[in-house]
């Protein structure tokens, strides 16, 4: 399938502290993009420097095949970004502001505009300044998606969501869009929405994409393994893919990505009495990536 | 510009001008109700116009972005597919029409509101440099300039008060800056008034496009880096608004009307002291040369040949210990081409001649010492004659004991060196009676003085020979009291009048020719002849002083009424005489044999648009056509019969 968008080498700091630091990746049409990282690992700033928001200090942004510069702006109208707080005009009212954003777009669909603030409760008339963080979250929602962009990113949108809301919006809204040909690149700390809509997994640690894979494969190399032995645990051997280590007597746990037979191989070599192998959820697999050490090698599918 | 934009940014700030407007309208109420009050309205007028406006602009100003920063909209509207510059370009688009229809409704209003409209058009607030400016200039200026500085330091700061109190002082530091620059420039050259609004002009471009550029091209996610973006952008758009006007006026200056300030000849060279600089032009080679440029910002001055050498003075202004003040510098070129200054008025500022105007500088005949006359502080009327040698030594001054002396000029020098021959006028009469005038022959080394030639007229345009030996003057027939006549205009024009001669040694004088109404005489190069234009410039003669009789005398044409439309001089060498004469609507050259019997015509390039007669001065094989209403000035070529422009 054909690139959408495309990043190469991305760079940038704030003063002396380097946020990105070689960011490479690149997104497809049709697939959600889940975008996992710590807090202050830069996924806004990221988003940020796709948005033409600010500068990168290096690297490259290729979108639908043209490399796009900062000042650029043509090509945000396919762009839609939904931030993590809202940043309305408190002035204006709801259907004020959608026609004033929709003023950008020339793909604007009004209909569906008017058909998501019906399903979303948002009322037309209300002044934005009087909307809960729920409400200019659905806002914002609507005035990203009303734009029918081939790239939608989600700067951890949901957190202000209600469970039922934002059930509708990852299923009826993302899945939706994805369908319908939409990369979506979604940035969120709450890991386990993302496993009812990710197709696609990028872990960002220390300014690094560390892992960049399809969600599905993911699920099925990561696995959790813990051992036991009589008296001491031995030291664990070297084996590639080794994510997390913890030993104490007579027991070891680990989570290694990726799992096959080289590494279970391995691991039956240090001849545990017993030994059990399972798979991970999403978050695990998340801490297992994110949860200590340097930044690991990346891995790509 | 993008129109919702512009829509969008109205809605959110008309409270402003709303609010504004408001106010003027309980400006009028008090306006009309204190209409008698005076005082209380002046106060009240120049509070609405100086303070009230201009603070409504620059709070609309710093109002830009305000709301982009405190809600962090900035990033909202930063991802929208729109430029910045765009951005940038429809909120101060916006916010501008606000502050202009503001600005139009309280000019509407205030211009008819009794009492204060009187106020409006009256104020004057004096600014740069004496310079004084309407009220409504004042408060436009002050507005748009406080307007575009806090709109574009609006772009850098969340907060609005700050920016407020820093637009203010961003503009009192520009203004004074600007104030202290433009005092200097205009002090130099009183002619660059033009450049206060431009150059004002410039330095609010400057800020606003520093905040352009830095709006579109700094990281806002990073404040230090937008303040330094835009502090390296003002730097930078000052300083090419500097050369752009530096070189503004370089370029104009190369470009601007000639001024020509004096013509002198001698021998086969002509000196010509332009606004560009003091030019020689030798005939035989027909080669001009610059031999000096003129001082920038100087004005005015002078110039006097003799000995091969010419001096020329200029104003110039001088700082001396922090003071400054205008000096007059005078400078001379030997025969070698060494140029140097040999006097400045303002190194002798607690001398004797602090405080006086110098002017009528006159080379002596050997080159050796130069005479000029000064006119002291508050002496209007009084004229103080000096002699400097022409390296600069010697400045003396001469009392002379002339009874009743009113003013008086140098004409030259005698062939001796040490006599200079004067123009003196007594003092202005009380009564109604003519003022006395006379000729002087004063000793520059006794001091001793003789008159002659009382009631004397056609000093400049007869006066010395050659060599400085004899002097030749007009005379009305009979000597009655009648004041000077002022040539074919004089309504004693047609009156019987004499030339005559003084031979300067025994101040002797012969009358040589009796006519009618002259207008001008030339001597011809060896002093031995005289060209002369009687009957109101009608006729032409030749009158030889050997032969004391009349060579030869032709009749011209018909002569205009009331102006002089004739100018006369010898050429070739003293073989022909040169006129410059009116020939229908067109000005032409007339050249003239000995015997005034042959007669070649040469119209003088744009000879018809001129309207005053051109002045001729004869060089060897060339003459000088000088048309000083429109400062040019052509060479004729009599052999090549080929005109040149000079200037």
């Amino acid at each position: 399938m054909s690139e959408l968008l495309k990043v190469r080498g991305l760079g940038k700091s704030f003063g002396r502290k380097r946020v990105l630091e070689d960011v490479s990746f690149a997104l497809e049409p049709g697939r959600v993009y889940g975008f996992l990282g710590r807090n202050g690992e830069g996924k806004t700033t990221l988003a940020r420097i796709l948005l033409g928001v600010i500068p990168a200090d290096r690297g490259e942004v290729v979108f639908k095949g043209e490399p796009i510069r900062f000042k650029a702006a043509a090509y945000k109208r396919e762009i839609g970004y939904i931030p993590e707080d809202s940043f309305f005009y408190g002035w204006m009212k709801v259907m004020e502001f959608l026609r004033f954003n929709g003023s950008f777009y020339p793909k604007w669909d009004a209909d569906r505009v008017r058909v998501l603030c019906s399903n979303l409760g948002l009322d037309p008339k209300a002044r934005i300044r009087t909307l809960s963080r729920g409400e200019k979250l659905k806002l914002g929602l609507v005035a990203a998606v009303g734009a029918a962009p081939d790239l939608l990113i989600l700067d951890d949108p949901t957190s202000g969501l209600d469970v039922p809301t934002r059930h509708d919006f990852l299923r009826g809204v993302i899945r939706d869009l994805a369908d319908r040909g939409t990369a979506v690149l979604f940035a969120t700390h709450m890991v386990h929405e993302l496993e009812r809509v990710a197709d696609h997994l990028l872990i960002l640690q220390g300014g690094r994409i560390i892992l960049d894979r399809r969600f599905d494969e993911v699920k099925a190399s990561a696995r959790r393994v813990r051992l036991w032995f009589d008296g001491g645990a031995p030291e664990w051997p070297r084996i590639e893919g080794t994510l997390f280590v913890e030993s104490e007597a007579g027991r070891i746990e680990a989570v290694v990505y990726p799992w096959n037979g080289a590494v279970e191989d391995g691991i039956k070599g240090l001849a545990p009495t017993r030994m059990e192998v399972e798979t991970l959820s999403l978050e695990e697999i998340f801490v297992g990536f994110v949860g200590s050490g340097p930044a690991r090698p990346v891995a790509r599918s | 510009m993008n129109g919702q934009l512009i829509l969008r940014e109205w809605k959110e700030k008309f409270e402003i001008p709303l609010f504004a407007l408001a106010f003027l309208l309980i400006f009028v109420v008090a306006a009309l109700a204190l209409a008698e009050q005076g005082d209380v309205l002046d106060i009240l007028t120049g509070s609405i116009l100086l303070v009230f406006l201009p603070m409504t602009a620059v709070l609309l100003g710093a109002s830009a972005f305000i709301v982009e920063f405190k809600d962090g909209a900035w990033a909202y509207l930063f991802s929208r597919p729109v430029k910045k510059a765009v951005i940038w370009f429809s909120k101060f688009a916006a916010l501008l029409m606000l502050l202009a229809g503001t600005l139009f409704v309280y000019y509407l209003v205030l211009s008819r509101v009794p009492g204060v409209r009187e106020r409006i058009v009256e104020f004057r607030i004096p600014l740069v440099s004496g310079e004084t400016f309407s009220l409504w200039g004042v408060c436009l200026t002050l507005s748009l300039s406080l307007f575009v500085i806090a709109f574009s330091l609006s772009c850098f700061s969340d907060k609005q008060i700050q920016d407020i109190f820093l637009s203010i002082l961003v503009f009192a530091g520009f203004g004074l800056a600007f104030a202290s620059v433009m005092k200097e420039i205009l002090y130099w050259n009183p002619d660059f008034t033009f450049l206060i609004p431009v150059m004002w002009s410039l330095v609010a471009i400057s800020v606003g496009a520093s905040s352009l550029v830095a709006f579109g091209r700094t990281d806002f996610s990073q404040p230090g880096a937008k303040i330094v973006g835009f502090l390296k952008s003002i730097v930078l758009f000052l300083a090419m608004s500097a050369v752009v006007v530096w070189a503004a006026i370089g370029i104009g200056a190369r470009f601007r009307r000639i001024t020509h300030i004096g013509l002198e000849t001698s021998g086969r060279n002509a000196y010509i002291y332009l606004s560009r600089g003091l030019y020689r032009f030798d005939s035989e080679r027909d080669s001009l040369k610059r031999l000096d440029g003129a001082p920038w910002l100087g004005w005015g001055g002078d110039i006097s040949v003799g000995g091969g050498k010419v001096v020329w003075s200029h104003y110039s202004l001088v700082k001396k210990n922090g003071v400054r003040d205008e000096a007059q510098e005078l400078w001379i070129i030997d025969e070698d081409e060494n140029k140097r200054s040999i006097f400045r008025s303002s190194d002798v500022q607690i001398g004797p001649l602090s405080g006086h105007y110098l002017f009528n500088y006159c080379l002596s005949r050997d080159g050796r010492r130069i005479v000029f006359l000064s006119q002291p502080p508050g002496g209007q009327d009084s004229r103080i004659l000096w002699s400097l040698n022409s390296d600069g030594s010697g400045l003396k001054n001469y009392n002379i004991g002339i009874p009743n002396l009113g003013s008086m000029y140098c004409l030259g020098w005698t062939a001796d060196n040490k006599h200079v021959i004067l123009n003196v006028w007594e003092k202005p009469p009380k009564d109604k009676s003519p003022q006395r005038r006379w000729l002087c022959k004063y000793s520059l080394e006794s001091g001793a003085w003789q008159e002659f030639g009382e009631n004397a007229w056609m000093s400049y345009l007869f006066g010395l020979s050659p060599k400085g030996d004899k002097f030749g003057a007009g005379f009305p027939l009979p000597a009655a009291q009648l004041p000077p006549p002022q040539g074919p205009s004089s309504p004693y024009g047609g009156r019987p009048e004499l030339l005559s001669v003084y031979d300067l040694e025994t101040l002797a004088r012969t009358d040589i020719i009796q006519s009618s109404s002259f207008t001008i005489a030339r001597w011809d190069p060896s002093g031995a002849k005289i060209a002369y234009l009687s009957n109101g410039g009608t006729r032409l003669g030749i009158y030889s002083i050997a032969e004391g009789k009349i060579l030869s005398e032709t009749a011209l044409g018909p002569a205009l009424k009331y102006f002089v439309d004739k100018s006369l001089t010898w050429a070739a060498d003293g073989q022909k005489v040169a006129l410059s004469d009116l020939e229908g609507s067109r000005y032409i050259l007339r050249i003239f044999s000995e015997n005034l019997k042959q007669d070649k015509i040469y119209p003088i390039p744009r000879g018809e648009t001129l309207k005053t007669c051109p002045d001729v001065y004869g060089l060897g094989q060339k003459v000088l056509v000088f048309d000083f209403q429109s400062d040019r000035l052509w060479v004729f070529d009599l052999a090549k019969e080929k005109w040149r422009k000079l200037f």
